[in-house]
């Protein structure tokens, strides 16, 4: 189930940005994904205050943040290539351009969110 | 934590067209005929398979996360979803596939007013064509 949760450094920008709802576990260190139930909750959310821990959100939690909590909107499409030679996936973050072209929707989904964090740290 | 699932229904309708893929919780209905019994269960860990062993999973199925069900929908019967926000500041949603003549779009659909309800009917929709 681990590539159904943002990267470990994805959680700790996310942490610093303020994200703090209930997840489904907690990023101990880059390589250590603890998975559990809920009502685990008060424990994850105290492991949270530990700078090098952090919750263990999952790509669509971490996208409603951003659009909740930011206004920001992002799209991943799956569409020719430029050169109209390929099918890719592209992403756009309302209001900017379409990104480079991605093999796979995992990649695409990573880089998205890795955008959102710069366009939030950058404001 | 429910809303991160897509509903019972929705889950029966998914594991009926064949999902069977690890999720962080199952939909357990004691009463299958009564739709008010049903109730998420998440487990504590995802691998230590609870459902699996007594049969649940075979019962009543996995609760996929949305993430999953698109993500399924897009590996299993090539149909790609892309929920936007329209004009209106309301919510969209367009299913894409592809053919041997080319890319198409269909249906698109407005007027959504969250991202849930939006990415909800697309869902339904999802299934729909793929019951076809």
């Amino acid at each position: 189930m681990n590539k159904e949760f943002c990267t470990y450094k994805q959680a700790l920008a996310l942490k610093e940005l303020g994200f703090d709802e209930p997840c489904f576990g907690r990023w101990i260190e880059p390589t250590e994904l603890s998975i559990s139930a809920p009502s685990d909750d008060k424990y994850c959310q105290k492991q949270h205050e530990v700078t090098w821990t952090a919750l263990a959100l999952l790509f669509q939690q971490a996208f409603r943040f951003f659009r909740e909590k930011y206004q920001l909107q992002h799209e991943i499409v799956y569409d020719m290539s430029d050169d109209l030679t390929n099918k890719v996936y592209v992403y756009t973050v309302f209001g900017t351009d379409r990104s480079e072209e991605y093999k796979t929707y995992e990649e695409a989904e990573l880089e998205c969110l890795n955008t959102l964090i710069k366009i939030v740290k950058s404001k | 934590m429910q809303q991160e699932f897509i509903s019972y229904d929705q889950a029966l309708a998914l594991k009926d067209l064949g999902f069977n893929e690890k999720s962080l919780a199952y939909w357990f209905n004691e009463t299958p005929l009564n739709p008010e019994g049903q109730c998420l269960v998440y487990y504590r860990k995802p691998y230590d398979n609870v459902g699996i062993t007594n049969g649940i999973i075979r019962e009543y199925g996995w609760a996929p996360l949305y993430q999953q069900s698109f993500k399924w929908f897009r590996e299993k019967h090539g149909l790609y979803v892309d929920i936007f926000v329209d004009d209106n500041k309301t919510f969209g949603f367009m299913i894409t596939h592809f053919t041997s003549e080319g890319r198409v779009d269909s249906p698109v659909k407005y007027n959504h007013i969250t991202y849930e309800e939006a990415e909800q009917a697309c869902i339904d929709k999802l299934i729909e064509i793929v019951k076809l």
